[in-house]
């Protein structure tokens, strides 16, 4: 769990570092927000099957 | 090292114009009054800051004249700008179809490597505004965590904007299924009124049909009585013409029979039998003496004849007869002679006493036949009061048949009445029913068609859109919910490098700042500083006496610009090797100009810079650039 914090800090660090640009950023940013929505929804989609 | 400026259609300038400037010193570019000197370093600005995007810097950059519009020259349709340097090439155009573009640049270039009138460190400075959360919220690299921690902070307020969307629409679900159920009950209950409409129609019809049956029984009972009473009307009516026939032939009869009475004459019959019987009983009277006369003849004979026998003599005197001699054969000859007189006048008597008899009997069968034909005309009298009273009778039947009849010819007519309104009456109820059925159904179709949409919305209600996904309420809400601990940290970890980062350009800043009041030699303040904590800049006079900023005279604001600016370019674009002085060194005296100036020219051989200074011509003249 801590593991993957930091890696998820590393992350964020990493894309505030690569895209000093305001539109980039939005964009990187907003595909991070996509993906984590993703990820969640794949979860949770899994645990109602699981419940199902 | 130069760098090359050219321009095309800037400010004042119509056409190219270029400009080369040398690195490692400043450069002074001399020109008279409204001669394109701020054009230039506009112009230079412009191509170093690239395209701006930060709304705040945008804002700088007009109040700064490094606008589109500001930099083009006013009677031209294009405008360029473009600048080479260590083997790069810089450019900003604009395009007479309002195209714009600029290669990569430093927006922040704006803020911290023009120092001009309207920088804003100085305009703030002049204003008396001690704000400078600008440096780090525009210039350090904290910007992009604050702006992370924005864009984070749109994400957490979506997130909550849809959780609270979702509570709504549960809200509005629960409402939607409320409607829902009000709906399947309205129609349940407009089933069950159709159902029982129908029922109640079905049972009515039957009812009605019944009825109209009963009703076409009873009329069929009493046409059947129509008919019974017509015909025993019609055999009454017969009857009665039989009894009026017999009447009359019983009064021809007694006509007759009255004339016959008349025709009659008892007493000529009377006078007649007693004419005629002592005639007959004359001729009677003679007979019988003529029979008795014959006997005593017969018997003188019948005893001359035993006189004869007894003397046994066959022939002797005729003791009757003047004869003498006669026989006994002769004697018989003459009885029976006598004989056949005899019985031929009692022959003649009886039929005489029979005429007679015949003759008394005429009166008595005149009297027999008058009695007789009055008897028969009592007869016939009784039989016609009979016949008279079986007519009555009859007659009197026949009325009550006919009133009977018309009784039930009435009854019938009311009967059929009866049906008829019956029947219309059916009909019309059986429209208004049909009709009422036919809301009932329409209403049911509608609330139907009501339920449908309902549920529809329910359902389209019921599932949430995430990333293209449809996910139900409970899901929803979860991801969200989960997004939201999940954006908090985010949240939380941009804020603390945000902070870290602020904390760290304000140090540097404020370090910046001190090495170059140091190397100004400012003496009069003991410590120009950004607060770390509420950002505001503050400034201690020697022996740490604060001094508001507003306070400061304006040579000091101007003084504390200069100083403050060098710390910007220092801390925040050290990299891009310009510095841009605009009519500002007009605001110190001599030495301090020269003090300036000597440190700029420090600075840019120490940083390797192209610093750009402006001053004003003695002379009005071509504009000049060139090493101080």
């Amino acid at each position: 769990m801590a593991k993957e914090k930091e890696k998820e800090k590393q992350l964020l660090e990493q894309i505030i570092r690569e895209h000093p640009e305001k539109g980039k950023l939005q964009q990187e940013l907003q595909k991070l927000v996509d993906q984590m929505l993703d990820n969640i929804i794949d979860k949770e989609g899994t645990q109602s099957e699981g419940n199902a | 090292m130069k760098a090359t400026l050219k321009l095309q259609n800037i400010g004042g300038f119509k056409g190219t114009r270029q400009f080369e400037f040398d690195r490692d010193t400043v450069n002074e570019v001399v020109a008279g009054n409204a001669s394109g000197k701020t054009s230039i370093m506009r112009a230079l600005g412009a191509v170093l800051s690239g395209t701006l995007t930060h709304d705040e810097i945008i804002h700088e950059g007009i109040n700064q004249g490094v606008s589109r519009e500001s930099l083009k020259n006013i009677y031209e349709k294009d405008a360029a700008v473009s600048l080479a340097y260590d083997g790069l090439k810089q450019e900003w155009y604009m395009k007479s179809d309002g195209s714009f573009g600029a290669t990569k640049g430093d927006q922040r270039f704006l803020l911290t490597g023009m120092l001009t009138q309207e920088a804003r460190s100085i305009r703030q400075l002049i204003e008396g505004n001690p704000d400078f959360s600008w440096v780090t919220r525009l210039l350090s690299y904290a910007q992009w965590y604050a702006f992370a921690k924005a864009f984070v902070d749109s994400k957490l307020t979506s997130a909550e904007q849809e959780i609270e969307k979702i509570s709504k629409r549960q809200d509005t679900l629960v409402e939607q299924d409320r409607r829902l159920q009000a709906k399947k009950e309205e129609k349940s209950k407009l089933d069950h009124e159709r159902d029982q409409l129908a029922q109640k129609l079905d049972q009515k019809k039957r009812e009605l049909v019944e009825k109209i049956k009963s009703l076409e029984h009873q009329i069929d009972l009493r046409r059947q009585r129509v008919a019974e009473y017509q015909a025993n009307i019609s055999a009454s009516e017969q009857r009665i013409m039989n009894l009026n026939g017999r009447l009359e032939s019983n009064e021809r009869n007694v006509e007759q029979l009255k004339r016959q009475l008349e025709s009659i004459d008892l007493d000529t019959i009377r006078k007649e039998v007693r004419k005629t019987v002592p005639l007959i009983d004359n001729k009677i009277g003679s007979l019988r003496s003529e029979v008795a006369t014959l006997n005593g003849k017969k018997s003188t004979l019948t005893d001359a004849k035993s006189v004869l026998r007894q003397r046994g003599e066959v022939e002797g005197s005729c003791p009757v007869c003047e004869a003498s001699t006669v026989t006994i054969s002769f004697l018989d000859e003459k009885i029976a002679e006598y004989d056949k007189s005899i019985r031929d006048k009692e022959r003649e008597i009886q039929a005489l006493a029979a005429e007679r008899t015949r003759e008394l009997q005429k009166e008595a069968a005149a009297i027999r036949k008058i009695d007789d034909l009055n008897k028969m005309v009592r007869n016939l009298q009784v039989e016609r009061r009979d016949l008279e009273l079986r007519k009555s009778t009859e007659a009197k039947a026949l009325e009550e048949t006919r009133k009977a009849l018309a009784r039930v010819e009435h009854e019938q007519a009311d009967l059929a009445s009866e049906k008829a309104r019956l029947e219309e009456k059916t009909e019309q109820w059986e429209a208004e029913v049909h009709e009422a059925l036919q809301h009932i159904e329409r209403s049911i179709e509608a609330v139907a068609d009501e339920i449908a949409n309902q549920m529809k919305k329910i359902r389209e209600s019921s599932l949430v859109d995430i990333r293209d996904r449809r996910l139900s309420f409970s899901q929803a809400q979860k991801i969200w919910s989960e997004a939201q601990t999940k954006l908090r940290a985010w949240r939380e970890y941009f804020d603390q490098r945000q902070h870290d980062h602020e904390m760290r350009a304000i140090a540097d800043f404020n370090n910046n700042v001190k090495k170059v009041m140091a190397e100004l030699g400012f003496s009069e303040f003991d410590q120009i500083a950004i607060d770390k904590d509420d950002k505001q800049l503050k400034v201690f006079r020697p022996g740490f006496v604060r001094q508001s900023v507003e306070s400061l005279s304006t040579s000091e604001k101007y003084s504390l610009a200069i100083v403050l600016q060098i710390a910007l370019k220092e801390t925040y674009v050290p990299d891009i090797p310009f510095f841009i002085v605009d009519e500002v060194m007009v605001s110190y005296d001599g030495t301090k100009t020269g003090k300036i100036l000597d440190y700029l020219d420090r600075m840019a051989q120490e940083k390797s810079l192209y610093v750009i200074v402006t001053r004003l011509a003695e002379k009005e003249g071509k504009i000049t650039v060139k090493a101080r």
